[in-house]
């Protein structure tokens, strides 16, 4: 595997199952067993209520582009290769939006309310990103 | 519960650093500055001062900067902090200025914030921890697990908002292209503004895409500078210099941290900030001379025409179209100096123009074409973050 040069996620105690389940390629997200509330990105308590009674639950992975930009000037050296790259909000169907990158699909091509569907890049031996790709129709 | 101090407090004094590329003086200097020229403009000495607030500088080391300055400029205040809510924290330490003089826990507060983001002057080691300068600085700024693998810039959160508007209300590449022709059109009659030469449409188009839908010309520029701002009692302040800018009004909401827990991405929480300075000042946006919004990237404007309700939710891009109604002599001039786009933008520190340009419309200053004819009363925003942090405030003489 080439040498990873782009951010890395560096799980910690909050997210290291969300990590360690995106390796298996399932996509995880929170909710709360107080309050029902599905949660994304993770933390240690509910954003709506502050249980911390929180579950891990698998997201069917689909969802539709809530809005999206194509990056023609990047963050740093190592996303140049990349650009222009697509950075979105996905809406998921559970309800929570998620940023990530639609791929598979020239920048151009993407739509908002496009569906989609969860993908998972192995960018490392432990870290694998979850980006989306344009659902089959 | 109302303790209002609506119209019993005011801006008495304003002074701007040198402004562009200063690269002969460090921040604190640019600070110093500033409010030297703050405090002659209303005619009041640094020890009559008792309050000091300051933003800080964009290498964020410096811990109690406020206090730094305050000795750097020989004041002992009653009431000093540092605040940091990005482009919304201007309008939050005039409201904390407000709040201060209106309990009894100061007399005249000095608010001052300047940077040095374009000649670094005064950065020494610190550069290397900034690395290639501003823009890789604030690229930084996100969600270290579930945002930056990514590659998402400040800049997008601004584009992933213009987006979405074109998608749900029809807004074009060209109504975004036009906002920046008219603040362009208006830094030109601004001798101190940093572009000033006039800007097209087909220009603003064929700037270098940054993050598509926004090009170079719908983004701020880098500056250095700063300035400072004279607050106290509208009492007090009617025995000065100058004619008092009396605030009138004002309003604050903050929202999330994260771009990607925004609830709406076209629909501000600007509106509710807007409610209450409305509500405070008794007026609303028929009665406001001109709009100082805070125009970090080209849609906000359009958001904010359409959150401070000069027009409906979506019409924002069909108001700015053509330029007439948002320039000096339409409906509601917006950025009359030249804002973020075009007249001086030393990051964190750049709202403060906003209310320095309002004050000088007030006051009748600043003469010349430039000047929106028989301005009594005006809107200030501030818009921090990812949409996360709102303010605003209405200035008025009377
Ligand atoms: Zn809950």
């Amino acid at each position: 595997m080439p040498e990873y040069l782009k951010p890395m996620p560096v799980p910690d105690h909050i997210t290291e199952t969300f990590w360690a389940a995106a390796r298996q390629h399932k996509l995880l997200i929170q909710q709360c067993r107080d309050c029902g509330r599905n949660q994304f990105f993770p933390q240690s308590s509910c954003r709506a209520c502050l249980s911390e009674n929180l579950e891990w639950v698998e997201a069917s992975g689909s969802g539709k582009v809530y809005s999206y930009t194509i990056i023609h000037r990047p963050p740093s050296a190592s996303f140049e290769e990349d650009a222009p790259y697509t950075v979105a909000l996905v809406e998921l169907g559970e309800g929570v939006r998620m940023m990530s990158n639609i791929i598979e699909i020239e920048p151009d091509q993407v739509r908002v309310g496009m569906p989609v569907h969860v993908v998972f890049e192995d960018i490392s031996p432990t870290i694998s990103l979850p980006k989306f790709r344009p659902a089959a129709t | 519960m109302s303790h209002s101090w609506s119209r019993q407090v005011a801006i008495a004094g304003i002074g701007e650093s040198d402004l562009g590329l200063v690269p002969d003086k460090d921040p604190m200097q640019l600070h110093a500055q500033a409010a030297k020229r703050a405090l002659e403009d209303c005619g009041l000495k640094n020890t009559d001062v008792d309050g000091v607030l300051t933003t800080g500088t964009a290498n964020r080391l410096i811990l109690m900067h406020s206090v730094l300055f305050a000795e750097h400029v020989g004041i002992r205040p009653r009431f000093t902090t540092s605040m940091q809510i990005g482009g919304a924290t201007i309008i939050q330490m005039v409201i904390s200025a407000a709040n201060a003089i209106h309990c009894g826990m100061a007399d005249v507060v000095l608010i001052a914030s300047a940077d040095s983001i374009r000649s670094f002057v005064g950065y020494g080691e610190l550069m290397s921890i900034i690395g290639e300068g501003i823009t890789e600085l604030y690229s930084k700024i996100g969600h270290s697990q579930f945002e930056c693998p990514y590659g998402p810039t400040l800049i997008s959160t601004y584009a992933l908002a213009a987006t979405r508007h074109m998608h749900e209300y029809g807004t074009t590449h060209e109504q975004l292209a036009q906002v920046a022709v008219s603040i362009r059109k208006h830094a030109s009659m601004h001798p101190d503004a940093q572009k000033r030469e006039p800007l097209t449409v087909e220009d603003v188009l064929s700037s270098k895409m940054i993050s598509w839908p926004l090009t170079k010309d719908m983004c701020s520029i880098i500056s250095d500078g700063g300035a400072a701002l004279v607050v106290t009692s509208a009492e007090r302040a009617r025995d000065l210099k100058k004619k008092p800018v009396l605030l009138l009004g004002a309003g604050a909401r903050t929202m999330q941290e994260h771009v990607t827990l925004v609830d709406d991405l076209v629909g501000t929480a600007a509106a509710d900030a807007g409610r209450q300075a409305y509500e405070m000042a008794g007026l609303g946006p028929k009665d406001m001379h001109f709009a100082q919004f805070y125009d970090c990237f080209s849609i906000t404007p359009i958001l904010f025409l359409e959150d401070f309700d000069f027009c409906e939710k979506g019409d924002g891009g069909r108001f700015v179209e053509g330029g007439k109604r948002i320039e000096i002599g339409g409906e509601i001039p917006i950025v009359t100096h030249g804002g973020c786009h075009a007249h001086c933008h030393p990051g964190l520190p750049s709202g403060i123009f906003h209310i320095t340009e309002a004050v000088k419309q007030l006051r009748g200053e600043v003469g010349g074409a430039r000047q929106v004819k028989n301005a009594r009363v005006g809107l200030v925003t501030g818009l921090g973050g990812h949409f996360s942090c709102h303010t605003a405030l209405i200035l008025g003489t009377d």
